[in-house]
C-alpha cells in the first residue's frame, strides 16, 4: 500500500469537515493552517479540479492561475498534487458540494478514471500580478472583510473600426441660426421682512430695582401724536414767496439774526498814546528824522 | 508872545568898493530873481539841488548865528527857530515859511517865493536846516499848490514819500503812511 493514500484520506476527511462546517461570513475565508496534501501516484496524476462556486472575482483570476501552475510544475516534477489553503472555498451553503462528493467518491475507488472537468482559461490582467485579496494572517483580519476594487486592465487600445470626427476638432462648423436671446431669469421672490421675527428669547432677570411701566403697543409707539401736525418751517430763501404754499395765503415765518445792539464801548482801550508835543526846535526834529 | 529877531548888519554895501557884504563879510550879488529864475530852469535837476542846498547852506549859517549856536537853536522854542529862519528867508528875498507839523512828520511851507522852482526851494530848506542844525537830514517835495511844501525827514523816509508821490498818493496820504509804518 502506499503510504500516501492515509494522507489523502486524511486530507479527504479534513476537506469533507470543512465542507460542512457552517460559514459564519461572506467574506473569502482562507484556512490559515496549512494542509498537507497526499502525494498523488502516477496514476492519480492529476487531481480533478474542484469544481467549487466563486464568490469573487478575485477567485475567478487568481486560482486558475494558481492551479495551472501547479498542474505543470508540480505534477511534472514530483507527480504530487497538493492543495493548499486556496482550494478551500468559502462557500455559504453548508452542505457539501456534488463536485466534493464524487471527487471523494472517485478518490477510493479510483481516480485516474475520472474524467477532467474542464475550466474555460481566463488570462489575468497583464498589468497587475499582485493578488487582489491578501491573504488573512489571524482570524481577526479574516473576520475584517475588505473588498478591493480590482484594477483596471490596461492594454493596447484597439482603435474604433470607423473614424469619426468631431466638428470641434476640424473647426468646420455649420451656420446656427441666430438664437433668441435668453429670457431674463424669473426674479427672486421678495423675501418678506415682516415675516422675520426674531426668535423668542426669554426676558432677562428682572431686577430689584426696574418698575413696572405700562409697556405701550408697538403701533402706539410709532404713532405721531394726536393732533394735527406741526406746519414746517418755510426755507429762508427769496423765493419763497413763489411758493404754491404763499400763493395759497400761507405766510412765511422768516427768522431773522438779531442786529447787534449799539454798544458803547465796543473796544476798551489800554493805556494812552502820547501825543507828541515837542516843546523845542530839537525836539520836533528829532521827531521827524526818526520817520 | 511875538518874538523879534535883530536883522542889523545882515547886508552891508560898500559903495566905494561897489561890493554887497552878506552875513559873515562874504561878498554877495543882488540879482534879479527872473535871472535866478532862468539860470535854474535851464539846470539840470542835479544843479538846482545843487545851488538850493549850497544857498540854503548859507542862510543856515545866519540862522545859527542869530540863534547864538546851533545848539541854542536846537534849544530854541518853535517859534523862535521858526522866526530865524523865516528872517533869513526874508533878507535873502526868498519869501517867507511856516512850519507844519503832521504828526510827528515837520513840514515847512515856503510862501511868497520868486523862485519858481519847487525843487530847488526844497533843496534850499535842506540845506539851510542841515547847516542851521548840523544834523543829517533830507526833504522831499509834497507840493506846490499855495507855496511850496517840504518835507523834512530822514533820508529813507524823504525817498519813501517821493516814491508814493511819483506813484500818485497825495501828500496827506503819503505823510499817513509814512507815520503809520510805510508798508509799500
Amino acid at each position: 500500500m502506499n503510504p500516501r493514500i492515509p494522507k489523502l484520506e486524511a486530507l479527504l476527511a479534513r476537506i469533507k469537515t470543512n465542507a460542512s462546517a457552517p460559514r459564519a461570513t461572506s467574506a473569502p475565508v482562507v484556512d490559515a493552517a496549512p494542509v498537507e496534501e497526499p502525494a498523488i501516484e502516477e496514476p492519480m496524476a492529476v487531481a480533478p479540479e474542484i469544481e467549487v462556486p466563486l464568490e469573487s472575482r478575485a477567485r475567478l483570476v487568481a486560482a486558475p492561475r494558481v492551479a495551472e501552475q501547479i498542474e505543470v510544475d508540480e505534477i511534472e516534477a514530483e507527480e504530487v498534487l497538493e492543495l493548499d489553503d486556496r482550494h478551500v472555498v468559502n462557500d455559504e451553503s453548508p452542505a457539501p458540494s456534488p463536485a466534493v462528493d464524487a471527487f471523494a467518491a472517485t478518490t477510493e475507488m479510483n481516480v485516474s478514471n475520472l474524467p477532467l472537468p474542464q475550466e474555460p482559461d481566463e488570462a489575468p490582467p497583464p498589468s497587475s500580478r499582485r493578488p487582489i485579496a491578501e491573504p488573512a494572517e489571524t482570524p481577526q483580519e479574516a473576520q475584517i472583510a475588505v473588498t478591493h476594487t480590482p484594477p483596471p486592465e490596461s492594454g493596447k487600445q484597439v482603435a474604433a473600426d470607423v473614424l469619426s470626427f468631431d466638428d470641434d476638432l476640424t473647426g468646420v462648423r455649420e451656420a446656427q441660426p441666430p438664437r433668441a436671446a435668453p429670457a431674463p431669469p424669473a426674479p427672486e421672490p421678495s423675501i418678506q421682512l415682516q415675516s422675520m421675527r426674531s426668535p423668542a428669547v426669554a426676558p432677562a432677570a428682572r431686577d430689584e430695582m426696574e418698575a413696572d411701566l405700562a409697556a405701550p403697543d408697538a403701533a402706539e409707539a410709532t404713532a405721531p401724536p394726536p393732533g394735527p401736525l406741526p406746519e414746517l418751517r418755510a426755507p429762508r430763501v427769496e423765493s419763497a414767496h413763489d411758493m404754491p404754499a404763499v400763493q395759497a395765503g400761507t405766510v412765511a415765518e422768516v427768522s431773522r439774526p438779531t442786529r447787534p445792539v449799539a454798544a458803547a464801548q465796543v473796544a476798551e482801550l489800554v493805556g494812552t498814546v502820547k501825543p507828541s508835543t515837542p516843546k523845542t526846535f530839537g525836539e520836533l526834529l528829532d521827531d521827524a528824522l526818526s520817520l | 508872545m511875538a518874538s523879534s529877531v535883530d536883522l542889523s548888519g545882515a547886508v552891508r554895501f560898500d559903495l566905494q568898493s561897489g561890493t554887497v557884504r552878506i552875513g559873515d563879510d562874504e561878498k554877495g550879488l543882488v540879482v534879479p530873481a527872473s535871472v535866478l529864475g532862468a539860470l535854474l530852469s535851464s539846470a539840470s535837476l542835479d544843479v538846482r539841488s545843487k545851488v538850493g542846498r549850497d544857498f540854503g547852506a548859507h542862510i543856515g549859517r545866519s540862522v545859527a548865528r542869530r540863534a547864538g549856536s546851533g545848539r541854542s537853536l536846537l534849544e530854541a522854542d518853535l517859534e523862535r527857530a521858526t522866526t530865524l529862519l523865516a528872517a533869513e528867508l526874508a533878507v535873502a528875498g526868498l519869501g517867507t515859511c511856516n512850519l507844519e507839523r503832521w504828526g510827528r512828520a515837520l513840514v515847512v511851507h515856503v510862501t511868497d517865493s520868486p523862485i519858481d522852482s519847487p525843487d530847488f526851494v526844497a533843496s534850499l530848506i535842506e540845506g539851510a536846516l542841515s547847516a542851521a542844525t548840523a544834523r543829517a537830514l533830507s526833504t522831499a517835495l509834497l507840493s506846490d499848490a499855495g507855496g511850496v511844501r517840504v518835507l523834512v525827514a530822514s533820508e529813507r523816509g524823504a525817498l519813501r514819500v517821493r516814491g508814493w508821490i511819483e506813484q500818485g498818493t497825495t501828500w496827506s496820504d503819503a505823510l499817513v503812511r509814512l507815520q503809520a509804518g510805510g508798508g509799500s
